[in-house]
């Protein structure tokens, strides 16, 4: 079929902003749901639209932005489906152009149908993330709202969803601009120190100019800061359940999620490969992943699957160490290397309770029973949620591109207090404010290499 | 009969007379016609040349062979360093010099420059055929043919001057304005807007009373310019400070109903960086006191020229204000300050080399092109003389690029970002500001004084062995040793200490012997490399600023694009863009309304060729 392979080709992005090449994309998942919308931008949208539905007038009769009832058709004449048609004159659009979106039964046959009369009409199937791309060249937003764009179509848990939606209303960009101002505002002081140093201005005031910056400097770290949280939100917290075979690992799993999805048998080396699954607590998406339990005396296949939980473990936000407090053996301690990010739990504590670990600061949980699973819950939501967590969903960073350049920016004013404090000019201050704003211009897209452009678009999905 | 030459240059300031003598130098048969030529680079204003970032623009102007930086030294009555406090990027020199003697020096370089002819004449006319300029036409009726035309006409076009209600056409105070030319201009189809300037009242010596005013001398060492430097300087004059007061205010602003500024009369707009003492007192209202310097005009003269106090209030307001400060209670004024509103042709309408885009031939440059100050017009005549005489060689423009020289930047933003106010130059205009130093004019300069081949090949050999004497001092800085208490460290670490210097006589004994005999021989290459060394992060930062600038400005556009189909542009771009033809994508990236969405745009297409 047609969509197949225009779908496979290799088309990068950029070949869309050529004038008036109109594209066309589903804009919602694929696979069997009620409701389709296929979306079109382009110069010759509202063309493509008119010969696509049975009563092309209803284009004149209807306003714009408003719904409207249409037959889709073929080539022949013969009906498509019946359905609702919305279209938008430019600039006046997501995208800024001239648009059109058709609301259609969720058929994949018949949205197979719909897509290749368009590209018979002249349509192009869009490259993922071509919508956005247009809507950012024709400067319908800016790159974080742009990039907030692809989160919000990602976003599965609601903190996620929330912080996503504030970045598309622009409240990232706003502080970021409002820190960019402060930094700007601190050079004009120094410009005008170089500059009209034979005007008898006021002596530049160091002390107000070291206030500054440092105001600057906190308000950064703040952002640098909430970088974690904004991840989090965006990509859920990986929590991996770890600890010696046979201590119940399996079963915890299965217990938290609330399905039994792990297998759970007595003999001990049951779990092979990693088991993950989605949940969400407290509107945070968390990945919880089982691992094959370790013991040093492994090998063969069985060291395989130790080494490969030992990888897992390696991308852990937090590990639970397991140990199975019924046991008479002496328990197996995590790895170092997890001190900081280790929750340690004492399982099955239905039964007789080992007396040389009762004093051991161990969780207590019993992962049949249920008991200590609610308890254990908030342990890992206290340990994966950072602190000074006081609602910060606002003007989060949560793209690796936004806190590199925060950092960048971080750097250029600590260098920038070194060399005042060394005694080095202030046009060397200028020099490291000026870059510190516009490395923070670069996350709302005021100055925009093009490697950057490039890699923000290549991660949206097909039809935003 | 018409005489022919290849090169006309019409107005003999300052950016007509750097043009005039680069074109002749190149080997072109030039004439230089002005209204006086007894006037040649009249300093209008303030007796001085140089000062902050037009200090750099002057000794970039004496590397690539112009005439500023030695016809300022040979008649500087003070020079000094402006912002040692700070560090060496932003320093400036800056001369006081003497009025009547620099234009009489100027007057006898041009006449004694063979290959140039000065006449006196007022241009009115351009003669033109079709499109093609054939030569020009004076109020007197005599033709001048000419293969190439450089219009400097400062503030004269439709100069017109004002003191309080009283005005009356000029280009300066008692000298008559250029009328015709520039209406002769907008019948050929260029853009014109209406600019204004004003300068200060000239004060008589004799009534004045130093002993109420600071003394400020120059440095104690002359600071010049050109290199080599002359062998002797005038005799030094010191200038003298005061400040107005609130009684000055206050008499200042009961005048400021017939004051030309704000009645309305004054219809151009006047520079914001460079305010008139009414304007000060209006948007300065807290300020209690502002700073006047007493200026010398020269040696033969006791006038003084009072820097601070530029006006256009009427005679007797000037006067009654000045009486209140303190040192010029009996002062009486040899003439008034007045403002001068003028004609100017926003660059725009010329291209990176200053030949206009319409017409072919014609060169613009100096105060008619939205400038303001000496030094900005001057540059621009020498860029203008010498692409006039490329262009009749058949040889491509020399322009300077934004990370070579504060000329480059100066062009580029005329061009680029149109001024709506006189431009001046300022540091803080150049983004590469650590790299463009004044104490690296000749080094940064080189290839293109190379290129340019107005300075004899005596000169470029001494800049040569200054570079090769800079490396060895850095070579040596880098492999010698230097041994403290306790530790031994490279002489580079060692010397990137603050408080450690080549030239402290006090650390001499770290250094090597041929280490301290490079410093002796040639001081200056020394204090470039311990510069470098000492602002190395710095400096490297910027070098990968320059190459990203670079690789942007290597994006050439083709000059036949058409950007109104390109739909993804912003309207704003699209209708600059076609307007302007940027050569290259950074020149692009910097016109006002191209957003860096429409430089993507711009650039994807590019990719795909
Ligand atoms: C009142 C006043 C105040 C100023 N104040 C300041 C200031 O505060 N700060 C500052 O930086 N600069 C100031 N200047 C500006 C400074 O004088 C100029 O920037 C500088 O002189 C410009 O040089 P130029 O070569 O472009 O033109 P000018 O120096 O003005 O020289 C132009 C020459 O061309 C001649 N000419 C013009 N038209 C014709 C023609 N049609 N035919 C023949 N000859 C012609 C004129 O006679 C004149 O000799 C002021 C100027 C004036 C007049
Ligand atoms: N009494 C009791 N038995 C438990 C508890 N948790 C797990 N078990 C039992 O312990 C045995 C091992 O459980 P699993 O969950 O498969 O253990 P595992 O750690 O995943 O084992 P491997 O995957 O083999 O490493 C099973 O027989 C479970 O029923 C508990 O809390 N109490
Ligand atoms: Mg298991």
């Amino acid at each position: 079929m047609k969509i197949t392979k225009s779908n496979s080709q290799k088309n990068p992005p950029e070949s869309g902003f050529s004038a008036g090449e109109t594209i066309i994309a589903l804009a919602t998942p694929k696979g069997v749901g009620a409701l389709a919308i296929v979306r079109l931008s382009g110069e010759k949208a509202l063309d493509i639209t008119a010969g696509l539905i049975r009563q092309p007038e209803s284009l004149q009769k209807t306003e714009p932005r408003k719904l409207f009832l249409a037959e889709f058709i073929d080539g022949q004449g013969q009906l498509l489906d019946r359905g609702m048609c919305v279209y938008y004159h430019k600039p006046n659009s997501y995208t800024g152009e001239n648009a059109a979106e058709y609301f259609l039964h969720g058929s994949f046959y018949l949205i197979a149908k719909v897509l290749d009369r368009c590209l018979e009409l002249g349509a192009r199937i869009a490259t993922p993330g071509e919508f956005t791309q247009r809507a950012f060249l024709n400067g319908k937003m800016d790159l974080a709202q742009a990039e907030a764009v692809a989160d919000l179509i990602a976003a599965s848990g609601a903190a996620a969803h929330r912080i996503a939606m504030n970045q598309t209303k622009g409240v990232l960009s706003r502080r970021i601009a409002q820190i960019r101002e402060q930094l700007i505002q601190a050079c004009a002081m120094i410009e005008l120190d170089i500059d009209f140093s034979d005007q008898n201005l006021p002596l530049i005031d160091t002390e107000t100019l070291f206030k500054t910056i440092t105001q600057i400097q906190y308000e950064l770290q703040l952002l640098a800061h909430s970088y974690s949280r904004g991840r989090l939100a965006r990509e859920g917290a990986v929590v991996v359940i770890a600890g010696a075979p046979n201590v119940g690992k399996s079963t915890l799993f299965n217990a938290l999620i609330g399905e039994d999805k792990a297998i759970v048998d007595p003999t001990p080396g049951t779990t092979r490969d990693s088991v993950e699954s989605q949940v969400e607590w407290d509107g945070l998406i968390v990945r919880l992943v089982d691992t094959a339990g370790q013991a040093a005396h492994f090998k063969g296949p069985d060291l395989k699957a130790v080494l490969l939980a030992q990888q897992t473990m390696q991308s852990a936000d937090l590990v639970l160490w397991i140990v199975d407090l019924s046991s008479d053996e002496p328990p197996i301690r995590p790895p170092v290397e997890f001190d900081d990010r280790v929750l340690l739990i004492g399982n099955k504590t239905d039964l007789e309770i080992n007396s040389l670990l009762r004093e051991h600061p161990y969780l207590h949980v019993s992962a049949k029973t249920g008991v200590g699973i609610g308890e254990l819950k908030n342990a890992i939501m206290t340990r994966i949620i950072p602190e000074n967590n006081a609602e910060i969903t606002e003007g989060v960073l949560t793209r690796e591109r936004h806190l590199e350049a925060v950092q960048k920016a971080l750097t250029g004013l600590e260098n920038g207090n070194k060399t005042l404090k060394a005694g080095g000019g202030i046009e060397l201050l200028a020099e490291d404010l000026r870059e510190a704003a516009a490395e923070l211009g670069q996350i709302i897209g005021i100055v925009t290499p093009d490697d950057v452009l490039n890699r923000i678009f290549s991660d949206f999905c097909i039809g935003k | 009969m018409v005489s022919e030459f290849d090169v006309i240059v019409v107005g003999g300031g300052h950016a007509g007379c750097e043009a005039a003598s680069a074109s002749a130098r190149l080997g072109c048969s030039t004439l230089l016609i002005t209204q006086n030529p007894q006037a040649l680079a009249r300093m209008s204003c303030n007796p001085a040349i140089g000062g902050l970032a037009k200090g750099h623009l002057v000794k970039e102007v004496d590397a690539l062979g112009g005439l500023m930086g030695s016809v300022t030294d040979r008649t500087a009555i003070q020079s000094r360093m402006l912002n040692r406090s700070k560090g060496p990027a932003v320093w400036s020199p800056r001369a006081q010099c003497d009025r009547k003697r620099y234009s009489e020096v100027m007057h006898g370089i041009i006449s004694n420059t063979p290959g140039i002819e000065l006449r006196a004449g007022e241009v009115i006319h351009i003669i033109r055929n079709n499109n093609h300029i054939v030569g020009i036409k004076t109020r007197s009726g005599e033709e001048y043919r000419g293969k190439r035309v450089i219009l400097v006409g400062g503030t004269f076009w439709n100069g017109l001057i004002h003191i309080g209600e009283w005005s009356s056409p000029a280009g300066r105070i008692h000298e008559e304005p250029a009328l015709g030319l520039s209406d002769d201009l907008v019948a050929m189809g260029l853009r014109r807007l209406r600019f204004k300037t004003g300068t200060p009242p000239r004060l008589d010596g004799k009534s004045l009373n130093f002993t109420l005013t600071e003394r400020q001398d120059g440095d104690p060492e002359p600071v010049w310019f050109s290199d080599p430097p002359p062998h002797e300087r005038l005799p030094q004059l010191p200038c003298w400070l005061t400040y107005s007061n609130a009684q000055t205010h206050e008499i200042l602003r009961s005048g400021l109903d017939r004051s030309p500024l704000y009645t309305g009369r004054i219809k151009g707009t006047g520079p914001r960086y460079c305010p008139s003492i009414e304007d000060k007192i209006v948007r300065f209202a807290e300020r209690d006191r502002h700073q006047l310097f007493l200026e010398p005009e020269g040696l033969d003269t006791d006038e003084y020229y009072l820097n601070g106090f530029s006006t256009s209030l009427p005679e007797e307001v000037q006067l009654a204000a000045l009486h209140t400060v303190p040192g010029l209670e009996n002062v009486s004024m040899n003439r008034p300050g007045y403002a001068v509103e003028y004609d100017v042709f926003p660059a725009d309408q010329v291209l990176p080399s200053l030949e206009c885009r319409e017409w072919k031939n014609l060169f613009l440059a100096g105060q008619i092109l939205g400038t303001s100050g000496y030094e900005e017009a001057a540059a621009q005549g020498l860029m203008a003389g010498i692409n006039a005489a490329r262009s009749l060689r058949g040889q491509v423009p020399v322009v300077l690029g934004r990370d070579q020289a504060y000329i480059g930047v100066l062009i580029d933003d005329l061009i680029t970002k149109i001024p709506q106010e006189p431009y001046r130059m300022f540091t803080s205009r150049a983004e590469f500001r650590l790299l463009l130093r004044q104490d690296n004019t000749l080094q940064r300069l080189l290839p293109i004084i190379r290129e340019v081949g107005l300075q004899p090949p005596l000169i470029v050999n001494q800049i040569e062995g200054g570079l090769t004497r800079q490396s060895a001092i850095s070579i040596l800085l880098s492999t010698e040793r230097v041994r403290l208490e306790g530790e031994t460290i490279s002489a580079a670490q060692f010397l990137r200490r603050p408080e450690v210097s080549l030239f402290d006589p006090a650390l001499a004994s770290h250094w090597t012997l041929p280490l301290l005999e490079l410093v002796r021989q040639d001081p200056a290459a020394a204090f470039r490399a311990e510069l470098e060394i000492k602002y190395e992060g710095y400096l490297t930062r910027q070098l990968v600023h320059v190459e990203a600038f670079r690789r942007l400005e290597a994006h050439r556009l083709p000059a036949n694009m058409d950007y109104t189909v390109l739909g993804a542009l912003s309207t704003e771009a699209r209708q600059t863009l076609q307007r302007l033809h940027p050569a290259t994508l950074g020149q692009a990236s910097r016109l006002p309304g191209v957003r860096a969405s429409d430089i993507a745009v711009l650039m994807v297409l590019l990719k795909r060729g």
